[in-house]
């Protein structure tokens, strides 16, 4: 089992590897950041100290290679813009994220997979119906019209929330974040759930469909007929083989996640990494842009690289098979 | 796989919804056709904006500034020299001397309705009834003045003779057009940007959609035949296209690309063709099994010929199925990087630019500039979701109960 | 084959029927079915697919797949009637004083739980017993069927076993709780034929030993000719003949139990064409009052069109026809 693992992470470091040269050439493509961050009336000498300051005037592949040497040390380059260091700000904006990102998880999963397995195992109900349309208007709305909509109600209309920018923030266990204070929760509820809706459509059909399905199938007729009460049928039989299907989906849409958090957090106006992508690409800030969408693309792979090894775990016919695999 | 298409859509009928939704979305399609002809205004003519229409709620009325008359008047004795203005709501001035440092000053014709009365330049010392006065310059405002008339007045005599000048704005008229709903803060009535909002969001996503579901039909149908090597690269690459988010994919193409309606294309095709891809491949590989293309090849057949005339026809109603969705899809997804402003170009906007342009205002109360947009987005995708839904269930046979 | 016992009945069918209620009409999957069963019995069910064998069975168990109901009729067990139960109470009876075995052993079983959890919970499902206990009847319990070295199979999951050690786990698992009653659908059409000698071997020597009633459901008449002591012709959802074993395959009365015998294939006719009964099954919706063979049946005429009449040539010998086979 060991390595299968290794192997798969190789694989995805490979992966990792290409897409960055993909991401910086084509970045580099993009046009000379030089023109957007120096007026057009410097002189030559200016734009020139510029181009060097910035390692503009390297040939590609070696601004590539000293990108590549320095990445790995942790160093991601300075911000054309800010001029900080661009991992500084990544660290800055991160637990912001983060804290977006697991709350709208945790609601969404609280809320679907219960949800689906309702809508599964009674399709005909009038709540499985309106479970099913709630969850095809969420599939079908555009993240950010319903992020306002959200705002308008409850931020400006009904209930008062604030909208806009993160909580106060505390320390405990040596951990800062807004989620240890009571402002904090008020300001990333809205947010969160808005980024939760766009997910817990998903999660809710698959549920249902793999419900349906599962109470077809013989191995959950037979439970039935042993005598076992409903409740552990669903838990035990139904829920723990509608994992499988699932964990494909959540590892999918924990990566959508993070790339509708961007558009969450625009309307929202939180201080994420999502903002900080768009404005970046706004104004061309070249490091900014490739270390960003190559961490994004590192958490995908790392995601794709857990829902397999958590396949083994769940599963112990897939656990077999990996081990005949590779022996 | 012969039934007829009459007996398709008999099936299909079965379901109101699902006839309703091919309603809604047949009727957005006329929509973006037909929208220079039904919408009430263009509403890219920059000439016709006007900034003083801005921002105004549903129902109200297009209100056409009155005209202004501007001119200098030369008040000599008491008389206003005579001016005649032809052809305007206002034709000339009279005055009336009403005593000692005191005069009226009216536009003729009589009693026309002014909005207001403006008049610069006065002698010093001289005050306006009911007028108001700039804090800094001699000029004075009188709003709605009654009969046209104003009076002014002061402590001593005027001089003997003086000018000033007048500005006359006759009021506003109705000019019949309403704002069905509202405009937004460039005066464009929303009901025509919506209309031409839907054209350019459908033409958007067709394009996209069908691009992707060429070039993905035909490398699904490639690596199928093909095999080998071929096969492994394509399906590798569509395993890691299918790994990402089509956000993130999107954004990361128009951030190399730069903006613009061709490139936004050129982004959903890159997201959308894997999807096609991987169907058409798995359809056309188990077509390439059976006898009648082997027959094929013996009878030396060209390739094309035998993909197109006979696998193709049996891929074809699970890529109608993909299509369907993926317009919804496109469209979804070329709002979202409008909204962002890395997507279409600001001059034709799309609905996704529209909600983007109403987005700060929804903080004063002014909603209906994002949300009648967003309205007509939403139905426009759920109608081509349950249209594509209920084309998938028809082709699953295994939902017949 | 034992004799069959002369004493009461304790199970008995009366008049059941069971229909679908679907969108393209009523599907009357078994119509006025009526048998009963004497402990240490065997009775085999025959019939071909869609002749409403299955849902019989599933009937009895209470486990009718919506939109299915009974819609009349009687199933008593020991005197109980168990139509009338509600979901719970009938909970008891499954897997307690009734029990099942699937068709196919390869979905039966849960492929995500070791066989120690499967056993445990048709036990728990009725009796609170310790973990030791429940141990200990498994292990003797998979002893009895002819599973080597129980102890440790207990740990196994079932894709490590092959079908026919699935099946023999399902029948210890059926036997646990010490049944009075067990319906086998067609519990070795999934198994070679070697492997099913050997179940039916095995099924045969639980029953002498313990004084069991079986209910055995197969489109085999050659399997049952072996193992029944009585056996029931159905088609199309009625009952066409019933008879001792001995009755049915030597002196079949009805034109449909006579096709059936002819079509097994015998070694002693070697050399000539498999015989076939001409025609398909009629669809159930489109079925009018009269012989629901009719359309297939040598014999027929217009007298069958109309309610068919029950012919009695022994007082276990029962046959529905109108022209009934003489000798």
């Amino acid at each position: 089992m060991l390595s299968f693992a290794l192997k798969r992470l190789g694989q995805s470091l490979v992966v990792v590897l290409v897409l960055s040269i993909v991401l910086f050439v084509g970045v580099w493509m993009i046009g000379n950041p030089v023109d957007v961050l120096i007026s057009s009336e410097a002189s030559q000498a200016e734009r020139l100290a510029a181009i060097r300051s910035l390692g503009l005037d390297k040939p590609l592949w070696q601004q590539y290679l000293i990108f590549l040497g320095n990445a790995v040390q942790g160093d991601w380059g300075t911000s054309f813009v800010y001029h900080e260091p661009v991992t500084d700000i990544l660290l800055q904006r991160l637990p912001a994220s983060i804290e977006l990102a697991m709350v709208a998880f945790v609601i969404a999963m609280a809320i679907s997979i219960p949800a689906g397995l309702y809508a599964g195992l009674k399709p005909d109900s009038l709540g499985a119906k309106s479970i099913m349309g709630f969850s095809l208007i969420g599939v079908s709305i555009p993240t950010f019209w319903q992020g306002m909509l959200l705002i308008i109600v409850f931020g400006l209309t009904i209930l008062l929330l604030p909208v806009g920018d993160r909580g106060d923030v505390a320390t405990r266990f040596g951990i800062t974040s807004s989620l240890w204070t009571l402002d904090g929760w008020w300001h990333v509820i809205l947010p969160a759930i808005s980024l939760a809706l766009l997910k817990m459509s998903l999660l809710i059909r698959v549920t249902r469909a793999a419900t349906m399905e599962l109470t077809r199938v013989d191995f959950v007729k037979y439970a039935y007929a042993k005598g076992v009460p409903t409740r552990k049928v669903v838990w035990r039989h139904i829920f723990r083989n509608a994992l499988i299907p699932l964990i494909t989906v959540v590892g999918i849409e924990l990566g959508n996640l993070l790339a509708y958090g961007v558009i969450t957090e625009t309307v929202f106006s939180w201080p994420g990494l999502g903002k900080l992508l768009i404005n970046s690409i706004r104004v061309l800030d070249r490091p900014m842009i490739v270390a960003q969408l190559t961490y994004t693309a590192l958490l995908f792979i790392f995601i794709n690289f857990m829902v397999d090894i958590l396949y083994m775990v769940i599963d112990p016919r897939v656990r077999s098979a990996m081990v005949r695999r590779v022996a | 796989m012969n039934t007829s298409f009459t007996d398709y859509a008999r099936r299909f009928a079965e379901s109101p919804l699902a006839v309703l939704s091919l309603a809604v979305t047949l009727v957005c399609i006329l929509c973006a056709i037909f929208a220079p002809l039904i919408a009430p205004t263009n509403p890219y003519d920059l000439s016709k904006l006007q900034l003083s229409d801005a921002l105004k709620p549903s129902g109200s009325v297009q209100v056409v500034p009155g005209e202004e008359l501007r001119t200098d008047i030369h008040i000599a004795d008491g008389q206003v020299a005579s001016v005649s203005i032809a052809g305007s709501a206002v034709t000339g001035f009279r005055a009336a001397t009403c005593g000692v440092g005191c005069l009226d000053l009216s536009a003729l014709p009589e009693g026309a309705a002014l909005s207001s009365l403006e008049l610069r330049d006065l002698p010093r010392g001289a005050v306006v009834e009911g007028g108001r006065k700039h804090p800094v310059r001699p000029w004075w405002t009188v709003r709605n003045p009654a009969g046209s008339t104003v009076r002014v007045t002061a402590d001593t005599a005027f001089p003997a003779s003086f000018d000033i000048m007048a500005i006359a704005r006759a009021e506003p008229q109705e000019t019949g057009l309403v704002f069905l709903l509202g405009t937004d803060s460039f005066g464009r009535d929303m009901l025509s940007a919506i209309l031409y909002g839907i054209r350019i969001s459908i033409l958007v996503g067709l394009v996209a959609a069908g691009g992707a579901m060429i070039i993905g039909t035909a490398l699904g149908l490639l690596a199928a035949w093909r095999g080998g090597v071929t096969d492994a690269l394509i399906m590798r690459a569509v395993d890691f296209m299918l790994g990402f988010p089509a956000l993130l994919v999107g954004l990361a193409i128009l951030a190399i690309l730069g903006s613009g309606v061709g490139k936004v294309i050129v982004a959903i095709v890159l997201v959308q063709w894997c999807y096609y891809a991987r169907t058409t491949r798995s359809v056309a590989l188990s077509e390439l099994g059976k006898e009648y293309v082997e027959a094929a090849r013996c009878l030396r057949l060209s390739p094309t010929r035998t993909m197109v005339r006979h696998v193709l026809p049996n891929c074809l109603p699970q890529v109608i199925v993909l299509f369907t969705l993926n317009i919804a899809a496109a469209i979804s997804l070329e709002s979202s990087l409008s909204f962002l402003g890395i997507g279409l170009p600001v001059t034709r906007p799309s609905l996704g630019m529209l909600i983007a342009n109403g987005y700060e205002f929804i903080f004063s109360h002014k909603y209906w500039i994002s949300i009648y947009p967003g309205v007509a987005l939403l139905v426009m995708i759920v109608a081509m979701n349950l249209l594509g839904d209920r084309l998938r269930d028809l082709n699953n046979p295994r939902l017949e109960r | 084959m034992n004799a069959p016992m002369t004493s009461e009945p304790f199970f008995a069918v009366d008049g059941l029927n069971t229909w679908f209620h679907t969108r393209a009409g009523v599907v009357k999957s078994v119509r006025d079915v009526s048998f009963d069963l004497r402990k240490g019995e065997v009775l085999g069910i025959v019939g071909e697919s869609g002749s409403g064998k299955s849902v019989t069975g599933m009937s009895i168990m209470g486990q009718v797949d919506d939109p299915g109901r009974i819609e009349s009729g009687s199933i008593r067990l020991n005197g109980k009637e168990l139509t009338r139960l509600s979901f719970e109470e009938m909970r008891h009876y499954r897997g307690r004083r009734i029990a099942m075995i699937f068709q196919n052993p390869l979905m039966t079983l849960d492929p995500l739980l070791r066989i120690r959890e499967q056993m445990f919970e048709a036990i728990s499902a009725h009796e609170r017993v310790p973990r030791r206990e429940m141990e200990r009847r498994c292990v003797d319990a998979l002893k009895a069927v002819g599973i080597p070295s129980p102890q440790e199979r207990l740990d196994a999951y079932p894709h490590e076993f092959s079908g026919g050690m699935r099946q023999r786990i399902v029948i210890a698992i059926a036997l646990l709780m010490e049944p009075e009653l067990i319906i086998a659908d067609e519990p070795t059409t999934a198994l070679d034929v070697t492997i099913q000698a050997q179940i039916i071997h095995e099924m045969r020597r639980q029953i002498d030993a313990r004084g069991l009633g079986m209910i055995w459901i197969s489109h085999d008449l050659a399997t049952l000719s072996e193992l029944a002591d009585r056996i029931i012709v159905m088609y199309a959802g009625a009952v066409m003949e019933i008879g001792t074993t001995a009755e049915i395959i030597g002196q079949a009365r009805h034109p449909y139990t006579r096709k059936l015998l002819e079509s097994v294939p015998s070694r002693n006719a070697r050399g000539t064409m498999l015989k076939q009964i001409a025609g398909t099954m009629p669809s159930i919706l489109s079925l009018g009052p009269g012989c629901p063979f009719a359309g297939r049946c040598e014999r027929v005429n217009d007298a069958c069109a109309a309610a068919v009449p029950v012919a009695e040539t022994s007082p276990t010998h029962r046959i529905w026809c109108v022209h009934p086979h003489e000798e």
